[in-house]
């Protein structure tokens, strides 16, 4: 995975609203139907970082299943930066998509 | 950052994962087993999130502590600007009173202690001599030749001559400086030589008197009418008059001094007083606040007490550079005044003291009598 991505990823995650880490992992699970492995263990330094940069902040609360569980949230630096993500990743894609949708290759030289 | 935060993280983590597993019908073993080869190596990502949390950690107080500095300035110049001026005067004002107060009280105890400029002056006697040898009656007698026979020189120098024309001259004595032209005035080098052997146009005698010094000037009178008829005799006076009428006019000088510093010291004080009585009634709401918010009180009241005691501090050190300054000046103008007397700047430092006491008693009983709720109404 390119770095930088997962940070995206989790941003995304957290802009409906606040969530825990395994939350996150299980969102981008179904969301890529798998076909995006992360490494989970990853997710939480990602995370930690994220914090360090007061992209997220985090609290402990109660889970769905009443379990002690940290969750977090995005704040306003947060959001901003996964604006700008979310736009570098879309222009991206698509010049990378419009890349391999290529139906020529580049010219020969000629001699 | 608790280190069992990560750890408990992480635990929760692999615990949904196993229950999620196990609903999709896995056994617990291999729900287990599979969470964990999901998460990955669990010690390294313990480590990982605990270093970073730890640099945050350090960032961040960093950070508050530059934070809490930039804050500190920006306060006290904020302070020092709105106060700036005020300081200034206050300092200045505080000066100028205290300097001057300074220099004249230098200047009165020049006159007053010590009215006339020599040592037991209160002992100090007029003598008149009569010249047997000669046969000269009543002829003058300089105090200078009295203490010079009292305290015979020890015979190093016996003799002097002012210049090659004239003759030698027996030295009987040595006296001390004498102040003839004025008390503050410079003597050069200075010879006593008796009358008899050089008459001049005019003369001053001294004379002694036992009794009332004005019933002598009669006897001055009449034993010169009864020498020479037609010599007048003008100014007598007694050599306490004399030396009062050599002080009339610095004594004057400081009289007016005295009085204009005098009102320059009162100025400073009701100045300084009422300027920051006023600085202290802006700042009500400001003690209302920070005894509402749970300041000690007592500590509070202090707060005014220590600005004036810091302004006159500085107004005193300016104005004992002033007074330094101020006392050379008079030094110039009266006699027997240094520069730096000791018991004067002494009696100038209580005066100062005392001005500041008086200046801060009002603000600190104001702001010890604040009632919080009020003062936050205001």
């Amino acid at each position: 995975m390119l770095r930088g991505t997962l940070d995206v990823l989790i941003l995304k995650a957290l802009s409906w609203g606040p969530q825990h880490g395994y939350a996150i992992t299980r969102w981008i699970r179904e969301r890529t139907d798998a076909e995006m492995l992360i490494e989970e263990g990853a997710l939480y330094p990602a995370l930690y970082r994220l914090e360090a940069q007061e992209l997220v902040e985090s609290s402990w609360g109660t889970s769905e299943n009443n379990r002690r569980a940290k969750f977090y949230k995005l704040t306003v630096l947060g959001r901003r930066r996964l604006r700008a993500g979310s736009d570098v990743w879309n222009r991206y894609a698509t010049a990378v998509a419009r890349i391999l949708d290529a139906q020529s290759g580049p010219e020969p030289e000629k001699p | 950052m608790k280190p069992d935060d990560i750890d408990d993280e992480l635990r929760f983590h692999v615990d949904s994962r196993v229950s999620e597993l196990m609903a999709e019908g896995w056994s617990r073993a291999n729900a287990v087993s599979r969470a964990e080869a999901e998460l990955g190596d669990r010690a390294a990502v313990q480590a990982s999130c605990q270093q970073i949390a730890r640099a945050a950690g350090q960032a961040h107080s960093r950070r508050r502590y530059w934070i809490g500095v930039v804050q500190d300035l920006r306060y006290a110049s904020r302070s020092l600007q709105r106060s700036a001026s005020f300081s200034v005067a206050t300092i200045a004002v505080l000066a100028l009173g205290i300097g001057l107060t300074t220099a004249v009280v230098a200047a009165l105890y020049g006159i007053i202690y010590s009215p006339l400029p020599y040592p037991d002056s209160e002992n100090l006697h007029q003598v008149y001599a009569v010249n047997t040898a000669k046969d000269l009656h009543e002829s003058p007698m300089s105090a200078a030749d009295f203490y010079a026979l009292r305290d015979r020189l020890p015979g190093e120098v016996r003799r002097i001559r002012t210049s090659a024309d004239t003759g030698w001259r027996t030295v009987v004595g040595v006296v001390r400086d004498v102040h003839h032209g004025g008390l503050n005035t410079a003597e050069g080098p200075a010879i006593y030589i008796p009358h008899a052997q050089k008459a001049e146009a005019w003369m001053t005698w001294m004379s002694m008197a036992v009794h009332s010094p004005m019933t002598k000037a009669a006897a001055v009178r009449a034993a010169i009418a009864s020498g020479d008829r037609n010599q007048p005799v003008s100014d007598v006076m007694t050599l306490s008059q004399l030396v009062s009428d050599a002080l009339a006019l610095p004594r004057l000088a400081a009289a007016v001094a005295a009085a204009v510093s005098l009102i320059a010291l009162l100025l400073a004080a009701f100045g300084t007083g009422a300027v920051l009585s006023r600085l202290i009634a802006a700042r009500i709401p400001e003690f209302g606040l920070r005894l509402a918010l749970g300041a000690n009180p007592a500590r509070l009241a202090w707060t005014p007490v220590w600005e004036v005691v810091r302004l006159v501090g500085a107004g005193s050190l300016a104005g004992l550079l002033v007074a330094a300054g101020s006392s050379r000046l008079l030094a110039g103008l009266l006699h027997d005044v240094s520069p730096f007397d000791g018991p004067t700047y002494a009696v100038a430092l209580a005066v100062i003291v005392m001005t500041g006491v008086a200046a801060a008693i009002g603000p600190a009983m104001r702001v010890a009598r604040i009632a919080p709720v009020i003062a936050l109404r205001e």
